[in-house]
């Protein structure tokens, strides 16, 4: 099975965009948090892409 | 008078051969850390088994002595059982692995299923062994052969392990930002800051050095890395559960030199106990490569 973006979190909206389900986050803490509640409901690896973006990966 | 001698020699013959193939079988039917059999049911199926192919192997020589060649072909009968109890092992524990935490893979699976099979043929071995010298020759020759076909399977019972081809030491894990490294080799990506804190408590590092050229290729088998992880995970714990995709135990190569860097989260954080069992991990025969045996042939 290819490996599939199944949501992106991103502090700035304008730097990301296509398919995926975007969250917004307003700080790096609450990035990780709904990186972390995202990660156990959806099963998916969370990757930090860069400085500001984390991914959710299903493998 | 003679006819009935003869008789009570075979009797003899057949009685000690499927006593030493039951021996044999008992033997080599031990529960190990791959916890397998464990179960009543799991051992009377094979001890079953076993018995089945001891009486095959034992009355053959009989057969064969009053040339009833046609008898033979029953040992291709017992074949054909022996091939679905590989088939059963398989099916049976690629089901148990769909729930395993750390899965064993299907090379690993694929080995044991082998081994079950195996096991049976040297049943019938020693069986026939025994059986074949009681009465070609005499009772304690039998079981002369019977203890020397013994000594045979049990040098048969287990192939080589890592540790014959490759050196392992401990190795640092580093967290640089998302990035998880085991000595220089890139593990994974870890996005999320709760996964980075288990992972510098639990997370440890091994670097398998492999010495040979054949070594290499054998380590760098997928399969044969799934093994490894299994195993480290199974006998030291694993520090993980579903919904934590991150916290998985991983191996990763060092394509410059060839060594494999182990990731692992263990509930038992003793690095020399660690050491030893991936050591002691048995090397799959499916993932065992010669090349450099190739190379001499010229092919």
């Amino acid at each position: 099975m290819p490996a599939k973006i199944a949501a992106i979190i991103a502090l700035q909206a304008n730097n990301v965009g296509g398919g995926a389900p975007i969250f917004v986050a307003e700080s790096k803490e609450q990035q990780q948090q709904v990186a972390f509640t995202l990660e156990k409901i959806l099963d998916a690896a969370a990757h930090e892409l860069n400085d500001g973006t984390i991914i959710l990966v299903h493998h | 008078m003679g006819i009935s001698l003869l008789h009570a020699q075979e009797t003899l013959g057949v009685t000690i051969g499927v006593g030493f193939g039951i021996v044999s079988r008992l033997l080599m039917l031990r529960t190990d850390y791959r916890q397998y059999p464990t179960y009543p049911h799991g051992k009377i199926i094979h001890i079953s088994l076993g018995v089945i192919a001891a009486a095959l192997g034992a009355v053959a020589v009989p057969a064969l002595i009053n040339k009833d060649y046609t008898a033979v072909t029953f040992l291709s009968l017992a074949a054909q059982q022996f091939r679905d109890v590989r088939s059963m092992e398989r099916s049976s524990l690629t089901k148990v692995d769909e729930v395993e935490l750390v899965p064993r893979g299907t090379s690993y699976i694929e080995g044991i299923a082998m081994m079950f099979e195996g096991r049976n043929y040297l049943v019938i071995f020693s069986a026939f062994a025994a059986s074949l010298c009681s009465i070609s020759f005499a009772w304690y020759w039998g079981i002369l052969a019977g203890l020397l076909s013994l000594i045979v399977s049990r040098r048969f019972r287990s192939g080589k392990n890592v540790g014959s081809f490759a050196e392992v030491e401990a190795a640092a894990v580093k967290l640089d930002g998302p990035d998880l490294y085991v000595d220089s080799v890139y593990i994974m990506n870890i996005g999320l800051e709760a996964d980075r804190q288990i992972i510098r408590e639990h997370g440890r590092g091994l670097l398998v050095k492999p010495r040979s050229m054949n070594a290499k290729v054998t380590l760098a088998n997928l399969g044969q890395r799934q093994a490894i992880l299994h195993n480290l995970s199974t006998i030291l714990g694993v520090y993980r559960d579903s919904g934590e995709p991150l916290l998985q135990p991983l191996a990763k190569l060092d394509l410059n030199n060839g060594n494999l860097a182990v990731f692992y989260l263990p509930l038992d954080q003793n690095q020399d106990k660690a050491i030893e069992v991936l050591k002691h991990v048995p090397v799959l025969e499916n993932a065992v490569r010669l090349p450099s045996k190739a190379a001499k042939k010229g092919g």
